[in-house]
C-alpha cells in the first residue's frame, strides 16, 4: 500500500478548489452587478450569461464531488424538517435576475402549510439546476410547484419550451439514467439529471425511495421535471 | 392553493424588519472586512453597528451591551477564534439564544469550523458573500428570533411546561422554522423528565419523516432510562445514515462507557476527533478514556491538543493541565511534566483553587523526581494559600491536597480530609473512585477500601434511621436525629436535604414555626453552597417558599 493520493483523489481536491474559486467569482460578479446595476444597464446581459455559465460549471462541479463521494460511499443526506413553501421560493429568487433578463416568467405554487423531511441543500441544488436549463430552452414561462400525492411529496418545473429530446424521456420507474450511455455527439452528459436521480434515491423513508421523472406535456406544454420524495 | 406571480423586488419588499433599533457586532481582524460588512448593514438601514478587531476585544464589547446580531469571522489571528468567542460569550450568558450569531468562514476551513460539541452559532456564511445573501439571513433570522422570545423567556427561568405550551402554540400555526419549535419542543419534553412524552412526540415524528435529530432524541432517552443496547443501535443507525453527525458519535461513547468497554468508547471518540478535532470538550473526554485505557499514546495527543485549545478557551481548566503533567510523569518524561505545571501556574495564577490544584501536583511530581526540598517549599506555598481564605474548595482539589499531604509524610493530616470528603460525600461514586485511585497509587489499596468502606456505612446508617422514622411517620423521631447528623456532617448535601424534607413535613403537618424555618433556609444555604445544582434543591426551595408565605401557625 502506497500513502500517495491516486488520480482520482487529485482530481477530487482539486474540483473541490475549483468549485470554490467559482463560488468566489460568483459572488463577486453579483457584487459587481449590483453595483453597476446604480450606474448602468447595458451590460446587464453580458453579465447575465457570465452568471448563467459561472453557475453552470459550478453545478458541474458540485455533482462531479457528490458522484465521487457516492463512489467512496461517503455520499451523505442532511434531512431536516422544511417549510416547502420556503425552498421552492427561495430558488425562484436565485434564478429570478437571468429569468428575469430573458423576459421569462416565474411562478411558484406551493401551500404554505407544506412540510417535509429533506435534504434542502441537495433539493436546492437540483431545482435551480433545472431552472437554469429551462431558463435556456423554455419560451417565456417557468412554473415551479410542490404538493403531497399518495405520500410523496411531489416537485415539478414545468416550461412552454419545445420540451425534452426524446432521448432524455425518463419515466418513473422505468430504465434508470445510469445505464445511459453518456452521449459526446451531443454533447449532454445528462451529468445533472444522474445527479438528480442519485441524491433522490438517497431519500429514502420506510423502505421507500425517491425517484426522478422526464416527460413533456402538462399545464404549460413543454418540458416537465418531476421529483418525487418519500 | 394561491398562485403567486413573482415580479421584481417582491421578496424585497414582503416583510419589514425594523433595522434601525437592531444593534450589531462586526468581529474580523481585517479592517478592509469590518468596512466592507459595516457599509451593506448601513445599506439595509442598520445604526448602531460596533466592531471588534480581535477575539478579546469583542468578547468585552459582547459583555457591555446586548447585541441583536454578531457577525464573526472564525478566524481572527492570535488569540480566540470565533467558535471560542461564541463558547464564551454564550458560557458567560452575554449571549442568550435571542440573539443572531452568524459564524463567517473561508469555505476551507468549513469543515473544521463544523460539528463542534455544545455551541453552535445559528448560522454559517461562507466568504465572499453578496450583499443580498447577508440581507437575506439576517432577515429570516430577526423574523425567527422574534418567534422565539417567549420561549427564551420560559427557557430561562427552566420552566418547560411552558416552553412545550408555547412550542405546540406556535406549530399549530405552522411558521416556516417549525422544525426549530419541534427541536425546542422535544428537548424540553427530555428536560421536563417526561420520557414517555418525550419518545410518542419524537417516535410520531419519525413517521413523517426520517430525521436525524428525532432519532437522536429517542437516543438520548434510551440512554438516560438505562436502555443502553436500544441506545446503542438507535445512535449506530444514525451514523449509518450519516457519518458526519459528530454528536451520535458523542453519546456512543457514553452508551460503551456505561456498559463498561472503554476501549469501544476511545474507537469512536478518536473517529468523532477526526472528523471535528476542534471540538475542546470532546477532546478532553478522549483524552481521559484513553488514559483509562492506559493508551497512552492517545491519550497524550489528545491532552496536548487540549491544552493547546484551551490558551484562549472558556473551557480551559487546571485539570487540563494536571493530567497531562501526571501522564507525562507516568512516561518518564518528569521534566517536561514539571514545565506543564509551571505553564499551568502562570496561566491560573490569579485563581485559588487552580493553583492550589497545580501546586499539589507540583509535588507529586517532584516528589517522583527525589526532588524533596523543593516539594518541601511548594508544600509550605500550599498551606499558605489554602489558609488565606476560608472558601470551600472543589471535593477534586481537596483530594490532591490529601494525597500530597500524605506524599509529604503528614498521613494524619492527609487522612482527615479524605475522612471528611467520605463522609460529606457518601453518594458521590466518582470521588469514591478518585479516593481509592489515591490510595492506590500510594500503594495503600487495602487501606482505602476499608476506609471508604467503614465511614461510608457509618453515614448511610445513620442517614436511613432517619428516613425510616420519616417514612413511619415519626416525625418528631427524625427531627432530633437530623439535628444530631446535620451537626456532625454540615456538608453532606444528602443529609442536609434528608433534613430540610423532614423539616417541611412536620410543618405541614403541625404547623410553621420561625425557628424551624430558620432551620430550613440555613439547611437549604449549606446544600446551594456545596452543589448548586443538587437535583433536589429547587423543589425543597420551592416547598420553603409556600411555607413562609403561608404563614406561620395557620
Amino acid at each position: 500500500m502506497s500513502d500517495n493520493p491516486g488520480f482520482i483523489d487529485i482530481l477530487a481536491s482539486t474540483l473541490h478548489d475549483t468549485k470554490n474559486s467559482l463560488g468566489l467569482l460568483f459572488n463577486t460578479l453579483t457584487n459587481v452587478i449590483e453595483r453597476c446595476q446604480k450606474r448602468d444597464d447595458s451590460l446587464s446581459r453580458e453579465f447575465n450569461l457570465l452568471q448563467y455559465e459561472i453557475k453552470r460549471l459550478n453545478h458541474n462541479m458540485i455533482r462531479l464531488l457528490a458522484l465521487y463521494k457516492a463512489e467512496r460511499s461517503q455520499f451523505t443526506v442532511n434531512i431536516d424538517y422544511h417549510s416547502v413553501s420556503e425552498c421552492i421560493e427561495d430558488v425562484a429568487m436565485q434564478s429570478e435576475p437571468i429569468l428575469c433578463s430573458k423576459g421569462i416568467e416565474i411562478e411558484t405554487d406551493c401551500s404554505g402549510t407544506l412540510f417535509w423531511a429533506f435534504d434542502r441543500g441537495l433539493i436546492c441544488e437540483i431545482l435551480d439546476n433545472v431552472l437554469n436549463n429551462a431558463s435556456r430552452y423554455t419560451k417565456d414561462k417557468v412554473r415551479v410547484s410542490a404538493r403531497e400525492e399518495d405520500n410523496y411529496l411531489i416537485f415539478r418545473v414545468e416550461d412552454n419550451g419545445p420540451g425534452y429530446p426524446d432521448s432524455m424521456i425518463l419515466s418513473s420507474g422505468g430504465s434508470s439514467l445510469r445505464k445511459k450511455a453518456i452521449d459526446f455527439r451531443t454533447g449532454s452528459t445528462t451529468l445533472g439529471l444522474y445527479f438528480a436521480e442519485l441524491s433522490a434515491e438517497y431519500h429514502v423513508n420506510k423502505g421507500r425511495k425517491g425517484s426522478i421523472c422526464i416527460t413533456n406535456g402538462g399545464n404549460l406544454g413543454g418540458g416537465i421535471f418531476k421529483l418525487s420524495l418519500p | 392553493m394561491a398562485i403567486t406571480q413573482i415580479n421584481p423586488n417582491s421578496f424585497q419588499a414582503s416583510i419589514a424588519v425594523d433595522w434601525k433599533n437592531k444593534q450589531a457586532l462586526v468581529v474580523d481582524d481585517f479592517y478592509s472586512f469590518r468596512s466592507n460588512v459595516k457599509e451593506m448593514l448601513r445599506s439595509f438601514g442598520l445604526m448602531h453597528i460596533d466592531e471588534a478587531g480581535s477575539g478579546d476585544d469583542a468578547i468585552a464589547k459582547i459583555a457591555q451591551k446586548k447585541y441583536h446580531v454578531i457577525l464573526c469571522d472564525y478566524n481572527l489571528g492570535d488569540g480566540k477564534d470565533g467558535q471560542q468567542v461564541l463558547e464564551e460569550a454564550r458560557y458567560q450568558g452575554y449571549v442568550d439564544h435571542s440573539t443572531i450569531y452568524i459564524m463567517i468562514t473561508a469555505e476551507n476551513t468549513i469543515n473544521m469550523v463544523m460539528g463542534a460539541l455544545e455551541y453552535e452559532p445559528d448560522d454559517y456564511l461562507i466568504k465572499p458573500f453578496p450583499k443580498g445573501v447577508l440581507e437575506r439571513k439576517l432577515r429570516d433570522w430577526v423574523l425567527k428570533k422574534e418567534d422565539l422570545k417567549g420561549i427564551e423567556k420560559a427557557l430561562k427561568e427552566e420552566d418547560y411546561g411552558k416552553v412545550v405550551a408555547l412550542c405546540d402554540a406556535l406549530i399549530d400555526g405552522n411558521p416556516k422554522n417549525l422544525a426549530q419549535f419541534l427541536k425546542i419542543k422535544g428537548e424540553s419534553l427530555i428536560k421536563k423528565g417526561d420520557y414517555p412524552g418525550a419518545a410518542a412526540f419524537y417516535e410520531k415524528l419519525l413517521t413523517m419523516g426520517n430525521l436525524p435529530w428525532a432519532l437522536l432524541g429517542l437516543g438520548k432517552i434510551r440512554f438516560i432510562i438505562g436502555e443502553y443496547d436500544g441506545a446503542e443501535a438507535i445512535f449506530n443507525n444514525i451514523i449509518g445514515q450519516n457519518e458526519k453527525i459528530v454528536t451520535a458519535y458523542d453519546w456512543l461513547a457514553k452508551v460503551y462507557e456505561k456498559k463498561g468497554d472503554l476501549a469501544a468508547a476511545q474507537e469512536i471518540l478518536q473517529r468523532a476527533v477526526s472528523i471535528s478535532p476542534k471540538a475542546i470538550l470532546r477532546q478532553k473526554t478522549l483524552g481521559d478514556i484513553a488514559y483509562r485505557n492506559m493508551d497512552l499514546t492517545v491519550a497524550e495527543k489528545s491532552l496536548r491538543e487540549v491544552v493547546k485549545q484551551g490558551k484562549n478557551s472558556v473551557f480551559k481548566r487546571p485539570s487540563d493541565y494536571t493530567s497531562l503533567a501526571k501522564l507525562l510523569t507516568d512516561k518518564d518524561n518528569q521534566e517536561e511534566g514539571l514545565k506543564v505545571l509551571q505553564d499551568a501556574g502562570r496561566e491560573f495564577s490569579d485563581n485559588r483553587e487552580a493553583r492550589l490544584q497545580i501546586s499539589a501536583a507540583e509535588i507529586v511530581a517532584l516528589k517522583k523526581m527525589k526532588r524533596g526540598t523543593e516539594a518541601q517549599k511548594i508544600m509550605e506555598k500550599v498551606l499558605k494559600i489554602s489558609s488565606q481564605s476560608s472558601e470551600r474548595l472543589l471535593t477534586d482539589t481537596e483530594l490532591e491536597l490529601a494525597k500530597a499531604l500524605i506524599l509529604m509524610g503528614d498521613e494524619n493530616g492527609g487522612n482527615a480530609v479524605i475522612k471528611r470528603l467520605i463522609q460529606n460525600n457518601h453518594e458521590d461514586q466518582a470521588l469514591m473512585a478518585g479516593v481509592q485511585a489515591v490510595f492506590k497509587e500510594l500503594n495503600m489499596e487495602d487501606k482505602g477500601q476499608e476506609m471508604i468502606a467503614a465511614l461510608r456505612d457509618e453515614v448511610i446508617v445513620i442517614n436511613n434511621q432517619g428516613v425510616k422514622f420519616v417514612r413511619e411517620g415519626n416525625l418528631r423521631g427524625a427531627l432530633e436525629l437530623f439535628d444530631k447528623i446535620t451537626e456532625q456532617l454540615p456538608d453532606n448535601k444528602v443529609i442536609n436535604a434528608n433534613a430540610v424534607h423532614a423539616l417541611i413535613l412536620y410543618m405541614k403537618q403541625r404547623g410553621s414555626e420561625p425557628e424551624l424555618l430558620k432551620k430550613v433556609k440555613e439547611y437549604l444555604e449549606r446544600i446551594q453552597g456545596i452543589d448548586p445544582s443538587y437535583k433536589d434543591l429547587k423543589i425543597l426551595a420551592n416547598n420553603y417558599v409556600e411555607l413562609v408565605r403561608g404563614g406561620i401557625r395557620t
